[in-house]
């Protein structure tokens, strides 16, 4: 395919479809490390899946200034079509930083809010190549009944480390939601990440 | 006051200004007449929203805020990577999708010319004519003011 990124099509029905996909991310949040199925766009640039495609077009506006990863560059004009969002050479400025896995950057550099306003943190939303398969981690924490399972390819050896680390700041930190193909899984910052043996 | 020029319709700009002028029936004869609509992929569907609507004292003083007003747009593509947009004034959600059409068939080339002939020149040759008529009723009424040289004391 080799159409322009700002020449395709968003979402078919851009209320319904986003209010839907806003509820996929308001479930993932509440349940970490279920995953729920989003309202895919009728097209997307070729580097993103259908689910951070939606989630983008859900989640984006002319406030939020969103990052991108070098490979997922290609989609800045789609974004600014569909969301007229100002895309961010800084990590650190971003609301919504944009990622694949392995270009994911340190969550230490990205935006955590501030002890008053915790809120004003980034949000990242991360391209995994499997939600499925892969290394297992043990999730605990608030909308966990004890303890869940999630299998999920590609993330970075670090990030357990950096995410164990960012939990000592709470409130403050990132948001994270995995997603592939159309399915998204929610990390919110009060999750505990461990690996299983 | 100044007044602009009446677009040509020949290149992008003035085409899309001369759409945008085109009356709701000008727009839906032409649809009609077309030998054969497009297939067509909607971008973004038709849209209303608010523009604020600047003016300047005789076209040349400070810029002001007139007031806002509706405006509908659309973007539609064809032929794979063809673009159109439509901006219309009001809430004419129809005519933004068919003007978008029409800007990315004039952007194709305007096979046969026949957007020119039954569309662009019609519109091109009444707001000619809207504007005339709106000159005259003013000139008539035009008032000249002078301010009479002082006497040399």
């Amino acid at each position: 395919m080799s159409e322009p990124a700002a020449a395709l099509a968003g979402f078919r029905d851009p209320v319904h479809d986003a209010q839907r996909t806003f509820r996929a991310v308001l479930d993932a949040l509440a349940r970490p490390g279920t995953l729920q199925r989003v309202a895919a766009p009728d097209e997307q640039p070729t580097c993103l899946s259908p689910a951070i495609a939606a989630l983008a077009l859900s989640l984006l506006d002319h406030d939020t200034a969103v990052w991108l990863c070098p490979e997922l560059c290609a989609a800045a004009p789609y974004f600014r079509f569909h969301a007229d969002t100002p895309v961010t050479d800084s990590p650190g400025a971003a609301a919504f930083a944009l990622t694949t896995a392995a270009q994911m950057p340190a969550l230490g550099t990205l935006a955590a809010g501030t002890p008053l306003y915790p809120h004003r943190s980034c949000t990242v939303l991360c391209e995994v190549p499997a939600l499925t398969g892969g290394k297992a981690l043990r999730l605990t924490g608030p909308g966990i009944d004890g303890s869940t399972r999630l299998r999920c390819q590609g993330l970075p050896g670090v990030f357990v480390h950096q995410w164990s680390a960012q939990l000592g700041r709470f409130p403050l930190g990132v948001d994270v939601l995995l997603t592939h193909g159309d399915r998204v899984c929610g990390l919110p910052r009060g999750v505990r990440i461990e690996e299983m043996g | 006051m100044a007044e602009a020029p009446t677009p040509t319709g020949q290149d992008r700009p003035g085409w899309l200004a001369l759409l945008a002028r085109a009356t709701p029936e000008e727009l839906d004869s032409t649809w009609d007449a077309l030998p054969r609509v497009p297939a067509y992929t909607v971008l973004q569907a038709p849209t209303v929203g608010l523009v604020m609507v600047r003016g300047r004292a005789g076209g040349e003083g400070r810029p002001f805020n007139l007031g806002e007003t509706t405006v509908t747009r659309a973007t539609v593509r064809i032929d794979r990577d063809v673009v159109g947009h439509g901006y219309v004034l009001g809430r004419r959600r129809r005519c933004a999708e068919r003007i978008a059409v029409f800007d990315a068939l004039l952007q194709t080339g305007d096979r046969n010319g026949l957007l020119g002939d039954i569309l662009l020149d019609p519109v091109r040759k009444r707001t000619q004519r809207e504007r005339a008529r709106r000159r005259r009723r003013a000139a008539a009424t035009r008032v000249d003011f002078f301010t009479m040289a002082r006497e040399a004391s």
